[in-house]
């Protein structure tokens, strides 16, 4: 009797710990919600500007109004690879989530696009017109100039702001500042202006290191990549560049026919021609797990005493802390936007946004748009700089970057953008999902495969793009049809 | 017979007083028994029912709906194996998980097999340790032999690299050339599970009695001769359930090899790892995927059960 009794305590108790486990979850209302991706941007600058919020008028009124001693910060965060499944884990289990740090075309789940998709984000329009924290100007004033005209932004095209710039980075061509000099001489390179110089300058290290099956950190490659997925921003800005602003805003709101545009080609050809200058070792590397080992290759080896196997390498402002720990002392990178069409045209950068949004079911949808408000005030700028090395995009932030202790050769390449050097960004038209078709596979994961990899070595350029060009008019055309209006 | 006749009553009557009272006590105890198995029964059928039945149905039901985990679902019948079945990287993945299937399953059961038969019976010297060596492969997580095969196979600093500079040779990874990498995770996973089937067969064979061999040898019956005639015959259930169990957990343990080696780079992914590319963005796709898998694994077990049914030999 005493054995059955233990058997079916036992057996109770296995029911009832699953059953207690899946009831989990119970939201607590006094709880102030923040997503965001812990990564480059540091893993601590969320809770500070919480920290330092608290002490707001702002907040303690919030708090006076509804009654409540205090509002806790719920933080749910996590890596590239997991913080969209933490988030959506969380809001599975009943979570309500009021601020989000996050961003489009991450790996894992797509969870900004299906907030988009679905309508859950809060209109921001507004918020633009009122007066950041301390300050008297609006938040409109506070930025930085021609970041809200994109899809990341205004993902339905209708002018009305969903997502605000959290941060922005230029993104372009890195290298090994000691190899180039203004004119190439003593034994340096100089640095191409043009398409047609860069791939003289290609053809030139092809030639002496028999078209890549002999190179050596004296006989480097013209070009490396960490993954596709660094394409993006080449290609916009590639687009941008050859194809005209006109075009590239075509090419974002799927337009008809755009992938078949001259100059849209063109544009495409000189991604395709890269695999005829690529470092050899890229393609294999080209993983989450090895792709640090293409972005060493335009360092050369950690000790210095040899340089780098590849001239560029494409990549956004955290490369050089990412590489830190296998950069040799002494060592200067060196940061260029990408060839411009010819040498009267302008030079285009894409600027990588990533992108700070409240969702409508969080609870504290008034406390969220007064945290966003002290995000983008000075005061703010000063935390982020301080937590996360970062400059959040307020011309003010630029400006006080060094006062808040920002390093220099990160203020220079934020320095890019007073050139005569226009900012644009990528970000598509927001549409509904089309079964079996992911635009990143078509626009870049897959050139890895379908463009670099050696099985293609004896098809033809014009053969390569016209397949990728084939392949990307028809999802555009797919995915045309289904844009959320 | 009378005597039968007149006893059979008296039995009958007394053996229907006994039955009486038994089934009296029977019945209680019956319903008490039957009572208390449903009762401990229950939670754990209602736990197979929540996590194992309930799931299935749920991938099925959901694999009819366009549905990206967040936002409303839209009822599509087929459309999502429509597409599937159309998709050419869907193919290549199926065409990379039924390679693995096959190779790895021959290497392995294969090698398992031929170590087992040498270090079993044979008086092979140092047996305990070449058994310990072969076995630590599968005390390793995947993500260790992953990373272990991702240094050996790294173009920059590799073993391999190495190994083909040392002969003037260029390398540059077989992870991104088409032609090899399906081998190297076949290579990884073969070397991964060797030792555990190598450790099952062990202990099949172990249980197979040493007169059999005697015999066979004075027979002057080869030592191969013997394997397949002795051994493999009297081992052939424990063959048959690894073969079934191997299958599935190759289909299974292909993900975690293609998501640690090359996240589907060079044409490499299988199955499960192009599942799990729409599990963020196209649930109800994703799911579609996931039934096709579900069948084709429980088809090719089912495959697998009657194609080597066969009379079980006794000893």
């Amino acid at each position: 009797m005493n054995k059955k009794l233990v058997a079916l305590v036992g057996s109770v108790v296995m029911l009832g710990s699953t059953l207690a486990l899946s009831a989990c979850g119970d939201e607590d209302k006094n709880q102030f919600t923040i997503a965001y991706l812990a990564a480059g941007r540091g893993e601590t600058y969320v809770e500070k500007l919480y920290e330092e919020f608290q002490k707001t008028d702002v907040y303690k009124d919030y708090l006076k109004e509804r009654g409540l001693d205090d509002l806790k910060l719920n933080v749910i965060k996590g890596g590239t690879d997991n913080v969209t499944g933490n988030v959506q884990n969380a809001m599975n289990t009943g979570t309500k989530v009021d601020v989000l740090f996050l961003n489009y075309n991450m790996s894992g789940v797509a969870l900004t696009e299906s907030f988009v998709r679905s309508k859950q984000l809060v209109d921001l329009t507004s918020l633009l017109d009122e007066k950041v924290y301390g300050e008297e100007t609006t938040l409109d004033e506070k930025l930085v100039p021609g970041l809200l005209e994109n899809y990341t932004i205004k993902p339905y095209g209708d002018g009305k702001v969903y997502t605000l710039p959290a941060f922005y980075s230029p993104t372009g061509l890195w290298y090994d500042a000691s190899r180039f000099n203004e004119n190439g001489t003593d034994g340096k390179y100089k640095l191409p202006a043009t398409w047609e110089e860069f791939w003289a300058l290609g053809d030139r290290l092809n030639r002496a290191n028999a078209n890549g099956t002999k190179v050596t950190a004296d006989t480097p490659a013209l070009f490396t990549y960490p993954t596709t997925g660094y394409f993006d921003g080449f290609i916009y800005a590639a687009i941008a560049g050859t194809a005209g602003e006109e075009k590239f805003q075509k090419v974002l709101g799927y337009a008809d026919g755009i992938w078949k545009d001259p100059d849209v080609m063109s544009a495409l050809e000189n991604v395709v021609r890269l695999r005829d200058y690529l470092e050899p070792n890229t393609v294999a590397q080209a993983n989450k797990d090895s792709f640090q080992q293409n972005q060493q290759a335009v360092i050369g080896s950690a000790d210095g005493k040899t340089k780098g196997t590849a001239l560029f390498v494409p990549n956004g402002d955290w490369l050089p802390s990412e590489m830190a720990a296998s950069t040799p002392e002494g060592f200067e990178w060196g940061f260029t936007a990408l060839p411009k069409k010819d040498a009267s045209s302008k030079s285009y950068v894409n600027t990588f946004i990533e992108n700070v949004y409240l969702h409508k079911d969080g609870n504290h949808g008034e406390l969220a748009k007064d945290f966003l408000l002290y995000y983008f005030s000075n005061e703010g700028a000063k935390i982020v700089a301080k937590e996360a090395k970062a400059i959040i995009p307020t011309s003010d932030a630029l400006k006080n970057a060094k006062e808040n202790g920002i390093a220099d050769s990160i203020i220079d390449l934020y320095n890019v953008y007073n050139g005569d050097v226009v900012a644009i960004s990528g970000g598509f038209a927001a549409t509904e999902s089309v079964t079996g078709l992911e635009w990143s596979d078509v626009l870049f994961n897959r050139l890895n495969d379908d463009v670099f990899n050696a099985k293609n070595k004896n098809t033809s350029v014009a053969d390569l793009l016209k397949s990728w060009s084939d392949k990307l008019e028809d999802a555009s055309d797919k995915l045309r049809a289904n844009i959320i209006k | 017979m009378d005597n039968l006749s007149t006893e059979i009553p008296v039995a009958e009557t007394d053996g229907e007083k006994v039955y009486k009272k038994v089934e009296g006590g029977k019945r209680k105890a019956d319903r008490a028994r039957i009572g208390f198995i449903i009762a401990t029964v229950a939670p754990s059928f209602l736990l197979f029912l929540l996590f194992v039945i309930l799931p299935v149905f749920n991938m099925l039901y959901t694999s009819f709906f366009k549905w990206d985990g967040i936002g409303d679902k839209i009822f599509i019948k087929f459309e999502n194996y429509d597409v599937l079945f159309h998709n050419e990287e869907f193919w290549s993945a199926f065409k990379n998980t039924v390679f693995l299937i096959v190779f790895v399953t021959i290497f392995t059961i294969g090698l398992a097999l031929f170590f087992a038969a040498v270090l079993s019976k044979g008086k092979t010297k140092g047996k305990t340790f070449f058994r310990i060596v072969f076995y630590i492969p599968n005390i390793l997580s995947i993500v260790v032999i992953s990373a272990i095969f991702s240094a050996i196979l790294a173009p920059s600093y590799g073993v391999i690299g190495a190994i083909a500079k040392l002969f003037h040779k260029t390398y540059t990874g077989w992870l991104g050339d088409m032609d090899a990498v399906m081998w190297c995770i076949t290579f990884a996973m073969v070397w991964q599970a060797v030792g555990y089937y190598m450790v099952m067969y062990i202990a099949g064979m172990d249980g197979v009695p040493d007169h059999l061999y005697e015999a066979a040898d004075l027979e002057g019956c080869s030592k191969i001769r013997q394997f397949f005639m002795i051994t493999v015959p009297l081992t052939w259930d424990v063959i048959r359930t690894t073969l079934t169990f191997f299958v599935i957990s190759t289909i299974n343990m292909s993900f975690l090899f293609v998501d640690a080696m090359t996240q589907g780079q060079a044409n490499s992914h299988v199955l499960l790892s192009y599942m799990y590319k729409f599990f963020g963005s196209q649930y109800g796709y994703a799911m579609a995927i996931g039934t096709v898998i579900f069948v084709f694994a429980y088809g090719i077990s089912l495959i697998i059960q009657f194609l080597t049914r066969r009379e079980t030999v006794q000893y």
